[in-house]
């Protein structure tokens, strides 16, 4: 199992080092002042852990057809479904880990602390259920019809923001004040066993759908 | 033979999939032997080949590879088998020596001895990409791999199809070496009837899904012979036993699966030349197998 975990961590590095850098440069650049798009941005870049190595490393294998070619060797299916979902926790684990000491250290919004490690974390949450389905959808699809399925479902979250500004238009504040007060409160203690359990769920039926 | 312990098992084995079943397959391999299975494309042999190495899960039956049962043991089959397809694929921008030791960490008795000097063997070179071997380097690169973890059986579709004459004869000639010397099994799928004639101490002809006929090569090639035979030369008991009939200038001939038993009464027409006995090679069998009379 370790020979796929080796393949299949070049992209997860490279993911890294761009994310580190990138992070610590616009720490640099925006520091407190300006901690909001600071938070948002690293959100956003952790969520591109989906769709840069996951992707990225399943186009590689559709490109050179290699689950045929790891099929006839002596690996079983759940061994290689096992290295992809705990490769996807560890970039997580150590992205999340990295930007919390980044942003602590950097002293990025000090006084609501809270929020900011709530954000960071419920972007890691997210990262791993979107890298968990796509895997389920890869397994089951192959990755190009997969990848045509997530651009049509790219372009319908676009109606998204039109759809909360025509429900939410006069009460746009409360809206934002209500996510914001949602994920102050998160107890993280209790949710991360959870998104554990759902995130080994889903590996457990990707592993019946690679079997 | 018959006391020889089977290396490979197959009873009663189905499989479905629309328009075409495996109907009931059974065969058996005895260790230290080649067996070949000869049919005519889409008969079934790829199918048959891969619920052996468990790519394909069969609906029902029972397989017994290297004594394990791929379904329960896939792991464990597949790193005691040397396993050749038809089509190779690899990581094409990885390097031959990359994907040696890449494949090497999954199985137990991997030998780099053996895969260093099977590659000098076969002149491929440790440092050029994958994608740039030739079919035939890819076949021979492939052969390297299911060959350099001690396989017990080796299990080889269709893999002289596309080669060149002198790399398949190359090709087969180090498998025969493999049976003889080393007494490692093979089964060998092909519809090139001559690769199997070369190499093969058992047939098998599956044809539309079933197994047709299973025998020793050598106790076949006895049976089968082509007659050919003036008009009233032989009784219509004989003639309506024969398959492929074709009237010629000579008379007519046609193909019989029981010269044996019919040997001495042809005895009296050869000597008198009206009857003359030809061999039969498997492509003749094949076509008589599938075409009838």
């Amino acid at each position: 199992m370790f020979s796929i975990v080796k393949k299949n961590m070049v992209y997860f590095i490279g993911y890294c080092g761009v994310i580190f850098t990138l992070t610590a440069i616009l720490t640099i650049i925006l520091g407190n002042e300006n901690a909001v798009p600071l938070v948002l941005i690293s959100g956003v870049l952790l969520f591109m852990l989906v769709f840069g190595p996951v992707f990225f490393n399943e186009q590689y294998e559709e490109k050179h057809k290699g689950y045929d070619f790891l099929d006839i060797l002596p690996i079983k299916a759940s061994e290689i479904v096992l290295a992809k979902f705990g490769l996807v926790l560890l970039t997580v684990a150590a992205t999340e880990g990295y930007l919390l000491v980044l942003f602590s250290i950097s002293k990025i919004a000090p006084n609501d602390w809270a929020l900011v490690r709530s954000y960071i974390l419920m972007g890691g949450v997210v990262c791993l259920f979107f890298s968990a389905l796509s895997y389920l959808g890869i397994f089951s699809l192959g990755y190009t019809k997969f990848a045509v399925f997530v651009m049509s479902f790219i372009v319908l979250l676009g109606f998204v923001p039109i759809l909360i500004m025509r429900f939410y238009r006069d009460n746009m504040d409360v809206l934002v004040e209500n996510i914001l007060a949602f994920l102050r409160g998160v107890n993280w203690v209790a949710v991360i066993p959870l998104v554990l359990i759902g995130y080994f769920s889903l590996m457990f039926i990707a592993i019946k759908i690679k079997e | 033979m018959d006391n020889t312990a089977n290396i490979l098992e197959l009873k009663n084995v189905q499989k479905r999939y629309k328009g075409f079943a495996l109907d009931g397959i059974s065969l058996r391999l005895p260790q230290g032997y080649i067996l070949g299975l000869i049919g005519p494309n889409g008969a079934g042999k790829t199918t048959t080949i891969k619920i052996l190495m468990n790519m394909v899960k069969r609906e029902s039956g029972e397989v017994q590879v290297v004594g394990l049962d791929p379904k329960k043991n896939a792991k464990q089959v597949k790193n005691k088998v040397g396993y050749l397809g038809e089509e190779q694929y690899f990581y094409g921008n990885k390097t031959v020596a990359w994907t040696g030791n890449f494949v090497s960490a999954f199985y137990d008795n991997w030998d780099t001895n053996i895969f260093q000097s099977l590659l000098t063997n076969f002149e491929i070179s440790r440092t050029k990409k994958t994608r740039e071997l030739s079919k035939g380097m890819k076949v021979r690169f492939s052969l390297a791999l299911a060959l350099s973890h001690h396989p017990d059986l080796l299990i080889l579709d269709e893999p002289t199809a596309g080669l060149d004459p002198v790399i398949r004869r190359e090709v087969l000639e180090l498998l025969q070496k493999k049976s003889k010397n080393e007494g490692k099994s093979v089964i060998i799928s092909s519809h090139i009837t001559d690769d199997i004639m070369r190499i093969a101490d058992l047939v098998a002809f599956l044809i539309e899904g079933k197994i047709v006929l299973t025998s020793e090569k050598d106790e076949l090639l006895s049976s089968w012979k082509r007659i050919h035979y003036k008009k009233g030369a032989l009784g219509s008991d004989i003639v309506n036993t024969l398959t492929r009939r074709k009237d010629h200038a000579f008379g007519s001939s046609g193909v019989t699966d029981r010269y044996l038993k019919i040997k001495d009464s042809l005895v009296q027409g050869i000597t008198e030349g009206v009857i003359k006995v030809e061999n039969v090679n498997l492509d003749d069998i094949l076509i008589s197998l599938v075409k009838g009379v």
